[in-house]
């Protein structure tokens, strides 16, 4: 039984990275040009939008990482479809199955090199652009309205659009009704959508595991970068969610139908919103669970096909 | 050891290029392994490899299943298949990057069949053609230090003088523990070199025996006459 050796996995990488280097190199390219693009353009979209004296609500900071999020969510998905690149022909497919370390050596570099080092590149990325956006600021904006990007990295732009939306929820009731109506309920809305904000990171960083995996599993079927297939795959798991969607949309209608008048709908919308976030964190749990299990299940099943690889596999 | 036992392997449900064949390669040196297109001489060579996993049987490498691609194990085998190609990167760095991976791995021996094709390290692999590349091929399976070198085809694409040099690289970059499988259709390029011959017909091996045995002192080697009166036509 062989075991995972240090030295062994470090030279399988050596080799790994001479052969394909150019693969490595335009992929970290891309990325990085990915980040810095958004970055400009945010940028002179708030510069466009600023000069006719509109505040831009699109492409405030959070929106901004939540794009930046997106680059890097799907630039490890992605490369998570390189996995085994060196499978697709047969000269190099040889190479690969023949060298002298373990099957875990080989795939476990493969795992490093494709999820952490694109991990890596998006973190120099995310650094870049912070970068990018306080000289911009800087150039165009003057020293006072710099600032650091970095600590709303840790925080989703749908979590923190929730939890806006909870407090204006919570002032317009105020300005509406006084602060005698509503406002108890309101607070335990916006308390709500603050602990969402943080559930839905954990679940942004749990899909990133379920999407590697989904993405490296079609490819050790078939070796090529199926995009379409893993795509077709997400398609449908984004149709089950939109149905609940509606599901909910539609219950909601007919909650609200039954409250007629302008305040009793609004105390209405706000119960119903916070007994639905309540019912939502159960659900997210749920889907945490649901997501990790999927997770493991493609992982395990990535290294299965690995392991049973051979020159047959088409 | 290396032993084929018992094997059954088909690429189609159905249709099994090797039906309970066996064939061992006891002792050390150079073997030629011969037969007729579609008799399964790469297919034999892959399988050997563990590239491909027999129905039944086992090929096993002093015991030691080569189908489970063992590190240790695969580090004494190695093969120059018929078709493949190079990175394009430089010859030494291509080295450099594949020396740690093979314990037994001897610059020297790299030099010195470099020297005997007349190639140097300092050339770049997607540069080269393709009887250059296989040289270069040739001389890294020879370095590697592994106890099996399987060769598909190795003459395939040389010219006159590199088979005479592929020859040459081949019996002095050989040690006493190494054993060579090549196998061939060009049996002229490779009969002087041969100290086994293994024929393989009809799921059968025909001929598995020592040159010695096979030609006499006062007869002249003549592998293609050989092969024409043991196989099928």
């Amino acid at each position: 039984m062989d075991s995972f050796s240090k030295a062994r996995f470090l030279a399988y990488g050596k080799w790994d990275y001479t052969v394909n280097k150019s693969l490595y190199r335009n992929a970290a390219i891309v990325i990085l040009v990915l980040f810095t693009g958004t970055t400009l353009l945010t940028f002179l979209c708030n510069q466009s939008f600023a000069t006719i004296g509109i505040e831009s609500k699109v492409f405030n900071t959070y929106q901004f990482i939540g794009w930046l999020h997106n680059i890097a969510q799907w630039s490890v998905a992605i490369m998570s479809g390189y996995l085994f690149h060196n499978m697709v022909a047969k000269n190099t497919r040889i190479m690969e199955l023949t060298l002298p370390a373990t099957i875990k050596e080989k795939f476990w570099w493969h795992v490093a090199v494709n999820i952490g080092g694109t991990l890596a590149v998006c973190i120099v990325g995310y650094i870049v652009s912070d970068i990018i956006q306080m000289l911009l600021s800087l150039i165009f904006n003057g020293a006072d309205s710099v600032s650091t990007i970095i600590p709303a990295i840790f925080t989703t732009n749908v979590s923190s659009y929730m939890r806006e939306f909870g407090l204006s929820m919570k002032f317009e009731n105020e300005v509406s009704y006084g602060p005698d109506y509503g406002i108890a309920l309101a607070e335990a809305f916006a308390d709500c959508m603050q602990k969402l904000l943080y559930v839905a990171w954990v679940l942004q960083i749990i899909t990133i595991a379920f999407y590697s995996g989904l993405f490296s599993y079609v490819n050790s079927r078939k070796y090529r970068h199926n995009i379409p297939l893993t795509i077709v795959i997400l398609i449908g798991l984004g149709v089950v969610i939109l149905v609940l969607v509606v599901i909910a949309i539609v219950i909601m209608s007919v909650y609200f139908s039954t409250h007629t008048s302008d305040f009793e709908a609004s105390l209405a919308s706000i119960e119903f919103a916070t007994d639905l976030l309540t019912r939502i964190f159960t659900w997210m749990y749920v889907a945490f669970a649901v997501e990790v299990i999927l997770s493991v299940v493609l992982w395990a099943g990535t290294y299965r096909n690995y392991k049973k690889a051979s020159l047959l596999n088409k | 050891m290396l032993e084929i036992k018992n094997i059954t392997f088909g690429y189609a449900p159905n249709r099994n290029v090797f039906q309970d064949f066996t064939l061992t390669f006891g002792c050390p040196g150079v073997y030629g392994l011969l037969g007729k297109n579609g008799t399964g001489k790469s297919t034999l060579l892959y399988l050997i490899m563990g590239l491909l996993r027999p129905k039944s049987g086992v090929v096993s490498l002093d015991g030691k299943d080569t189908s489970l691609r063992e590190a240790s194990l695969l580090a004494d085998l190695f093969i120059v298949p018929e078709d493949y190609s190079l990175p394009k990167v430089r010859l030494e760095d291509y080295v450099n990057a594949i020396a740690p991976l093979y314990p037994k791995f001897s610059m020297d021996r790299l030099s010195k069949s470099l020297n005997v094709f007349d190639m140097s390290t300092d050339v770049s692999l997607g540069e080269l053609s393709m009887g250059q590349s296989k040289k270069a091929y040739m001389a890294i399976a020879l370095a590697t230090g592994s106890r099996i070198l399987l060769m598909d085809e190795p003459t395939n694409g040389l010219d006159i003088p590199s088979k005479s040099q592929f020859r040459k690289a081949i019996a002095a970059g050989l040690d006493e523990n190494q054993t060579v499988i090549i196998s061939t259709h060009q049996v002229k390029d490779v009969e002087l070199l041969l100290d086994h011959v293994a024929i393989i017909d009809r799921n059968r091996v025909v001929v598995n025996d020592k040159m010695d045995s096979l030609f006499s002192d006062n007869e002249s080697i003549d592998l293609e006459r050989l092969f024409l009166n043991n196989v099928t036509h």
